[in-house]
């Protein structure tokens, strides 16, 4: 049987069971509803605000460098894979095997220390937070 | 070793996998594709349900009594012997909980987000050779296909915090896919490096390259688990790897003194249970790669009839490090996390395999290299 067709099956099974699970839920819970019952949760105080807050930059940046450095990843696995294989090949060598990679990965450090030096992987801080107030209320 | 690259060796005597030897015990295999397919079914039902009742025994049960043996406490120890039953108390009291769902939710996402938690994780479970002939599917592209789909737990948690309309779901999600994708390079980069070792993606090749013996000490045959060849991937796989099931000292999106539960603050009832039981059959997936990659899979002393219990095992073994350094290791503040992440963990992780990939090439290129340098 095929691989894929045997994973596709897990996938049904990994749908249904919590589906079924769900579905018992649903047979067996009780449905009390209360006024406030459903407020968000804020620590039992009265939500103050909506949401869709502004956060924190740093959260963007480091997914721009994600993007970067999974792509990477991805196009390494070929090269592991092969790595023996052209090692022992004559007509590859250990040069011709590991060169071009250790150059793909050096370009994207090249890439990495640049982001450091800017900041992209050190943790942003807001104004209040880098010089504190003293005489907060 | 063998590669598998330049030359596909078909490989005939390739150990039948689950679904075939279903068909070929239940007679099956005679009613063409529809029996096929139906064992198929079955082994895939299998296979989901061993990991479930691990993940039952694990989190209502062993978690609890192991945390209380750290703290010098006694837990759960009513219900049935040893409070084993308590894993059934339990699963009824979550399932009959009331379904609280917030006023503000985003809907399809909040109801999505469960389940794509826990069944991405069941999903890994696919191409993992458990031993005793318990393995599902062994595609070629086992080992990405793995790190893949593990993957995907992230879009859940990043839903579950954004559709549940709480600021501290909100910091929660966000706080967990900033630590996933931080992580998720040194994993991925740390299992090349074993990669390398193998010469293949797929899981069986990669099993059976840890077969062969390392080092004989003292009559005791070392095998050639890579662990033991490379412990510097060792554990630095198994800190990204907790890292990325998000506990300690990594679990800063559901830090409970900082931000209540993080994405499942607001989580009630079976979708809380779907939540949970995802967490945990993400450290056994975790632990299953650490256990197939490194520890040599379901090999160990005795008969290969028992390489399920080996496997289990070692699956628990990594269980049960998780609980001790959440019993054991503080939490990492959100900042720290970052910068352990990109600047220790990624470039350790690239030193490794680049330093991996120039032993071996040394290694396998000794002879030419001698003559090159004392002619």
């Amino acid at each position: 049987m095929n691989d894929w067709i045997a994973i596709g099956a897990l996938a049904l099974v990994g749908l249904l069971i919590p589906l079924a699970m769900m579905a018992v839920s649903y047979l067996l819970r009780p449905s009390v509803p209360e006024t406030s019952k459903r407020a968000t949760y804020e620590s039992g105080e009265v939500p103050t605000g909506g949401t869709r807050i502004r956060f924190n930059i740093q959260y963007y940046m480091v997914a721009l460098l994600f993007v970067v450095f999974d792509i990477e990843t991805v196009l390494l696995f070929p090269w592991a894979v092969t790595y023996l294989d052209a090692l022992r090949a004559p007509e590859y060598g250990l040069f011709r095997a590991l060169g071009p990679m250790l150059l793909f990965v050096g370009i994207l450090f090249v890439g990495l220390a640049w982001a450091w030096r800017n900041g992209a992987v050190q943790w942003a801080k807001t104004p209040q937070q880098v010089e504190p107030e003293v005489d907060r209320p | 070793m063998s590669g598998a690259g330049l030359l596909p060796v078909p490989l005939q005597d390739a150990e039948p996998l689950l679904p075939e030897r279903l068909g070929e015990l239940t007679g099956l295999d005679q009613l063409g594709m529809g029996g096929e397919l139906i064992a198929t079914f079955i082994a895939a039902f299998i296979v989901g349900n061993l990991m479930l009742a691990m993940t039952g025994v694990a989190g209502p049960w062993a978690k609890r009594k192991i945390t209380a043996a750290f703290t010098d406490r006694i837990a759960v120890n009513r219900v049935g012997p040893f409070g084993l039953l308590i894993i059934v108390a339990d699963a009824v009291r979550l399932l009959a909980k009331e379904l609280i769902i917030p006023e503000n939710a985003d809907r399809p996402a909040y109801d999505l987000a469960p389940i794509v938690v826990a069944s991405s994780a069941m999903l890994g479970f696919a191409v993992i050779p458990m031993g005793s002939g318990i393995h599902l599917a062994d595609p070629e592209v086992g080992l990405a296909y793995v790190f893949a789909v593990a993957g995907i737990a992230s879009v859940g948690l990043v839903m579950a915090g954004y559709a549940s309309a709480n600021k501290y779901s909100m910091l929660g999600g966000l706080r967990a896919v900033a630590q996933n994708i931080a992580y998720e390079i040194p994993l991925v980069v740390t299992g090349m490096s074993v990669v390398i070792f193998a010469g293949t993606l797929q899981m069986s090749g990669i099993v059976e390259a840890q077969a062969e013996t390392l080092i004989t000490l003292g009559g005791l045959d070392i095998p050639m688990w890579y662990a033991f060849v490379n412990p510097f991937a060792f554990v630095l796989f198994l800190a990204a790897n907790f890292a990325e099931v998000g506990r300690n000292p990594f679990d800063t999106p559901e830090a409970p003194t900082e931000i209540v539960a993080g994405y499942q603050t607001e989580y009630s009832s079976v979708y809380f249970v779907l939540i949970y039981l995802g967490e945990f059959l993400h450290i056994f997936l975790g632990g299953a790669i650490i256990a197939t990659i490194f520890l040599g899979g379901p090999a160990g002393p005795g008969p290969a009839e028992l390489g399920i219990v080996w496997f289990i095992v070692k699956i628990w073994a990594v269980f049960l490090l998780t609980q001790w350094l959440r019993s054991a290791l503080p939490r990492v503040r959100i900042d720290q996390l970052i910068e352990i992440g990109w600047k220790g963990m990624l470039v350790l992780a690239f030193a490794n395999l680049v330093l991996t990939a120039l032993i071996v090439g040394l290694l396998e290129a000794e002879l030419a290299l001698t003559m090159v340098m004392f002619p």
